[in-house]
């Protein structure tokens, strides 16, 4: 039983009477102890008089004003301080921000790959076989194009990568050629816009001399 | 007062329907005094600390500050106008004034001088006394101080709501005990025989509550 407890026993009378006069003979001689057993008496005083209104109060009414916050101060500088979770969460931010800039950068502003990685699934057309396929890695302004299954290139002729909007509209992005494996992996910068050509074409080029497509695809993309 | 004593009765028996059973007549206790139990226990929130927080965000301007204190302390603000006023429109007015106070002097309260809750009843006071002056009936000099009467009789008021607030903040239990004691002016042995808690454990709870009750009050005028 803690000093307090004690005394609020003896103030409410519940002590046995050998405690309740070795208090009372404490009381008589030490005012600090008596100062305190005159709080809580006062304290029961007060119990005893308080009334139905204090027992059970009314519920008060709903507050009608709505302060407005503090204005935000506007300075030129002021120390940053940052949580550790907070900054963790800048930095991220602030990355993906830069990512996102340096792939508008690389890619000529609106075109390239379609900003920060988008990986495009080819699909076998016209007389590939149809276990060819591949994937176009758009990322930072370059194309990655990832290819298997295509027949190896003969002497001269080569694969060419297209970024397509029609047959008659479209721009070369690179070219490539496939060994024995069938594969090819190949970076290429990318220029183009996918908004602008949304669909990636890979055809099988003659060496011939003709710049333009040859109209034998062999991979193609949905549109983007 | 026996309405009274058989509502509060109704009460614990409410709060504790699976530990009495009705016998012959009788309701009986059988709750286990192996694990002592709260009665729906109120969270006892760390006073200074929490006031302390309280008082930072009201000097920060934060809006859902002022929802809080109001929250914490306008049903004491408003009991304590009601008893000084005499009068639920006045006070429901004043009230509104007080928490306005509140938000707008928060920079200057001081918590060397008292608790959060004796600043806000402190302020109530003022603008009770305030809307009391307005009814002092003409003519008059208005350098004319209030008559002593007036404010003298608004002092004790603030002390019993402080009390009245901070029983608020003991156990359900304690307070219901506290209640028993001082309101329904029971005895002990009434309050054991009502409850079904042995005489010993009603002593025992009783005396904490009130030392609870104290140390809370000391916290208060630190």
């Amino acid at each position: 039983v803690s000093d307090r407890d004690e005394i609020s026993a003896y103030v409410l009378g519940d002590l046995e009477p050998a405690a309740a006069e070795r208090l009372r003979a404490r009381e008589a001689a030490d005012p600090g102890f008596a100062a305190e057993v005159a709080a809580v008496r006062a304290l029961v005083a007060q119990l005893g008089d308080l009334g139905p209104e204090e027992w059970d109060p009314v519920e008060p009414p709903p507050l009608r004003y709505a302060p407005q916050p503090a204005p935000r101060r506007r300075s030129w500088w002021r120390p940053v301080t940052l949580r550790p979770a907070l900054a963790v969460t800048a930095a991220v931010l602030l990355l993906g921000v830069g990512v996102a800039i340096g792939a508008l950068v690389a890619g000529g502003g609106g075109g390239g790959g379609g900003g920060g990685g988008r990986v495009v699934a080819l699909a076998p057309v016209g007389q590939a076989p149809r276990s060819a396929d591949g994937t176009a890695d758009l990322r930072d302004g370059t194309m990655r194009l990832s290819a298997r299954g295509l027949p190896g290139n003969a002497r001269g002729d080569f694969y060419e990568v297209w970024m397509m909007r029609s047959p008659t509209d479209l721009v070369s992005v690179g070219s490539f050629t496939v060994g024995t494996d069938g594969r090819a992996t190949v970076d290429m910068p990318v220029t183009a816009s996918t908004a602008r050509y949304p669909i990636i074409d890979v055809s099988l080029e003659p060496g011939d001399g003709n710049p333009g497509h040859s109209g034998m695809s062999v991979l193609r993309s949905r549109p983007i | 007062v026996v309405e009274r004593r058989r509502a509060t009765t109704a009460a614990f028996r409410a709060a504790y329907p699976e530990e009495h059973v009705s016998f012959a007549g009788y309701t009986v206790w059988t709750g286990s005094l192996a694990r002592p139990r709260t009665i729906a226990a109120e969270p006892r929130r760390p006073l200074d600390r929490a006031e302390r927080r309280l008082v930072a965000r009201l000097r920060s301007r934060d809006p859902d500050a002022l929802a809080e204190a109001y929250r914490a302390y306008g049903a004491a603000t408003f009991g304590l106008l009601l008893r000084l006023l005499r009068d639920r429109g006045a006070a429901e007015d004043v009230q509104q004034q007080v928490f306005v106070e509140v938000w707008r002097r928060a920079e200057e309260y001081d918590p060397r001088r008292g608790g959060i809750l004796t600043w806000v009843l402190t302020i109530a006071r003022s603008r009770a006394i305030d809307h009391l002056r307005k009814r002092v009936p003409e003519p008059r000099d208005p350098h004319d101080q209030l008559p002593r009467s007036v404010e003298a009789k608004t002092d004790e008021p603030i002390d019993r709501w402080r009390v009245a607030h901070m029983l608020g903040r003991l156990s359900a239990e304690e307070r219901l005990l506290l209640r028993m004691r001082f309101y329904e002016d029971m005895s002990q042995t009434e309050i054991s025989a009502a409850t079904g808690i042995p005489l010993g454990t009603v002593k025992a709870r009783m005396v904490r509550g009130l030392a609870r009750l104290r140390e809370m009050i000391e916290a208060e005028e630190a």
